[in-house]
């Protein structure tokens, strides 16, 4: 065990951190972030909508007229969820820039024209299809956004930029900074979109789609691919490290577009929905009370536990915990470094991953639907919400609570008694 | 007045931690401003950062802290996985104000 601490702290956690660390994996999670808000906001007019209550439909028919919800599908998502690729472009080439200490958002607004450049547009309607502003596109969106910001950055850090004399306000001057590295970005944008032209493919997006997001989003959201990235975001904590925010830098654009393309089906009514594993997946029914599934760990401490050590953690862990933070349990009781108590840390998430995917696979369990919900959602009331209203979602949410309880049950057992046994000074650490 | 800032993946559970330690200097008649905030907004935060105390689950980011504001004058610690877990504000403003002595000793 030590030689193999040794080993993790001295080779794994710093491959790790320079990973999550990483200026361009940093850019596009900071980026995509700046879509949030809008994606839990048109979520929650998708679920205002779709309330799968009969009695509130058939009021709501009554009151307002058959189609009383199409506003939310035809004017509210579409400038919101369905914008995501136009937010990266943006965001993602904004904070890269930003982060080598240049101004990024002039080179933000570079990425939003060569991004449009490279979408078709129909000259007959003299209108882009609105579908291409979506998840569509976000993988494009975040090449377009990464290569445009570096191609900013050295542009003005090399200074090859257009000079005024010092008599000019910096003000005037600094407007001209943005001259040469956006003829550059438009220029490059235009030959990358006649060279695409001429292949089969027809337009850089359909050429990503097919190349890098079809493959990069079956491995992301496949069984083992998926399995191994909790894995990792465990024993990570295990250690200490704040693996949730380093798993989920580097997963987080598969995982949302996988949300996102649900949600495309959901829309269009499919019966069985593309993806099992999706961004809402991980976050609403793998955290349980924060990653480790804890809460039915926070739940026993709360109700059985006999010594004080634990008592206390209890009561200080249960409200963070239902809004799935888990710091207090995790650093508290301790799990991190604690090779009995990361056993469970490690197994329950993993089970549950096993059970949760099964259940969807097999379609007993719905999947889901697509909408984005805050992570800190309250258990239960996530896995009604994320599946887009449907009970099934609750009670997927309950078996895996139960199962995470059972798996964690000898191990807190004992672990009370052997703190009820230090309180009474019968044994010594 | 002594600032003290904590930081953390988002400042969500570095914020209890606040809370714990500002009624500690509350009853000790300390004068003192305790913010927690994400990694992010650490450098907007520098000019009212005496002391700034990393929770456990960004300890990686140590070193890279310690280079970038040490020479500014702030005094860099991680805060110990116990404390913070069982939310001991007591000893993390312990932590706190020993740091800043040393920093003013210095």
């Amino acid at each position: 065990m030590k030689k193999f601490k040794q080993f993790f702290e001295e080779k794994f956690i710093p491959v790790a951190t320079r990973i999550a660390n990483q200026r361009h994996i940093l850019a596009l999670r900071d980026g995509i972030i700046l879509a949030m808000p809008l994606l839990i906001i048109g979520s929650l007019f998708i679920i205002i909508a779709d309330f799968p209550v009969e009695a509130y439909q058939n009021f709501m028919l009554g009151w307002l007229g058959e189609g009383w919800n199409d506003f939310v599908w035809n004017d509210i998502v579409v400038a919101t969820i369905s914008l995501i690729s136009v937010i990266a472009v943006f965001g993602v080439a904004k904070s890269l820039v930003d982060s080598y200490d240049l101004d990024g958002t002039p080179a933000g607004v570079v990425a939003l024209a060569s991004f449009f450049i490279l979408l078709p547009l129909d000259v007959d309607s003299w209108g882009w299809n609105a579908d291409l502003f979506g998840s569509g596109n976000l993988f494009l969106a975040m090449i377009v956004a990464l290569l445009i910001g570096e191609l900013y950055r050295i542009i003005v850090k090399k200074k090859l930029v257009i000079k005024l004399p010092d008599s000019v306000p910096p003000s005037i001057s600094n407007s001209f900074v943005a001259l040469v590295p956006a003829a550059a970005a438009i220029i490059l944008s235009i030959i990358v979109k006649f060279i695409f032209r001429a292949t089969p493919y027809g337009d850089a997006g359909s050429f990503i789609t097919a190349v890098v997001s079809a493959p990069l989003t079956i491995a992301g959201t496949s069984y083992p691919g998926a399995l191994f990235a909790t894995f990792i975001e465990q024993l990570l904590w295990s250690f200490g490290i704040h693996g949730s925010s380093i798993v989920t830098a580097v997963m987080e654009p598969i995982w949302l577009n996988a949300n996102l393309e649900n949600l495309a089906a959901f829309q269009a009514g499919a019966a069985t929905l593309p993806h099992i594993i999706t961004q809402t997946f991980i976050e609403n029914f793998m955290w349980i009370g924060g990653s480790g599934a804890t809460l039915p760990v926070v739940a026993y401490m709360l109700c059985f536990a006999r010594s004080k050590t634990l008592k206390d953690l209890g009561r200080l862990s249960i409200a963070p915990g239902i809004f799935n933070i888990n710091e207090p349990v995790v650093f508290g009781l301790p799990i991190v470094l604690n090779p009995f108590l990361i056993i469970p840390f490690i197994l329950s998430p993993l089970v549950i991953f096993t059970v949760s995917y099964a259940g969807m696979a097999l379609n007993i369990f719905p999947r889901m639907a697509g909408v984005s919900i805050p992570w800190t959602t309250p258990y239960l009331i996530s896995g009604y919400l994320a599946t887009g209203g449907k009970i099934g979602g609750v009670l997927l949410q309950l078996v895996n609570f139960v199962i995470a309880f059972v798996i964690w049950l000898p191990f807190i057992r004992s672990w009370d008694k052997r703190n009820v046994a230090l309180e009474q000074g019968t044994v010594t650490e | 007045m002594l600032y003290i800032t904590l930081l953390c993946d988002n400042g969500m559970s570095t914020s209890m931690m606040v809370q714990r330690m500002e009624k500690c200097a509350k009853e000790r008649g300390l004068e003192t401003d305790i913010a927690a905030i994400s990694v992010k907004a650490m450098k907007e935060r520098m000019a009212h950062t005496d002391v700034l105390l990393l929770g456990p689950q960004v300890r990686y980011l140590l070193s890279k802290m310690k280079a970038e504001y040490e020479p500014a004058g702030i005094a860099v610690a991680d805060i110990p996985p116990m404390d913070y877990g069982r939310m001991n504000g007591e000893s993390v403003l312990d932590l706190a104000l020993k740091l800043s002595k040393e920093r003013e000793n210095s």
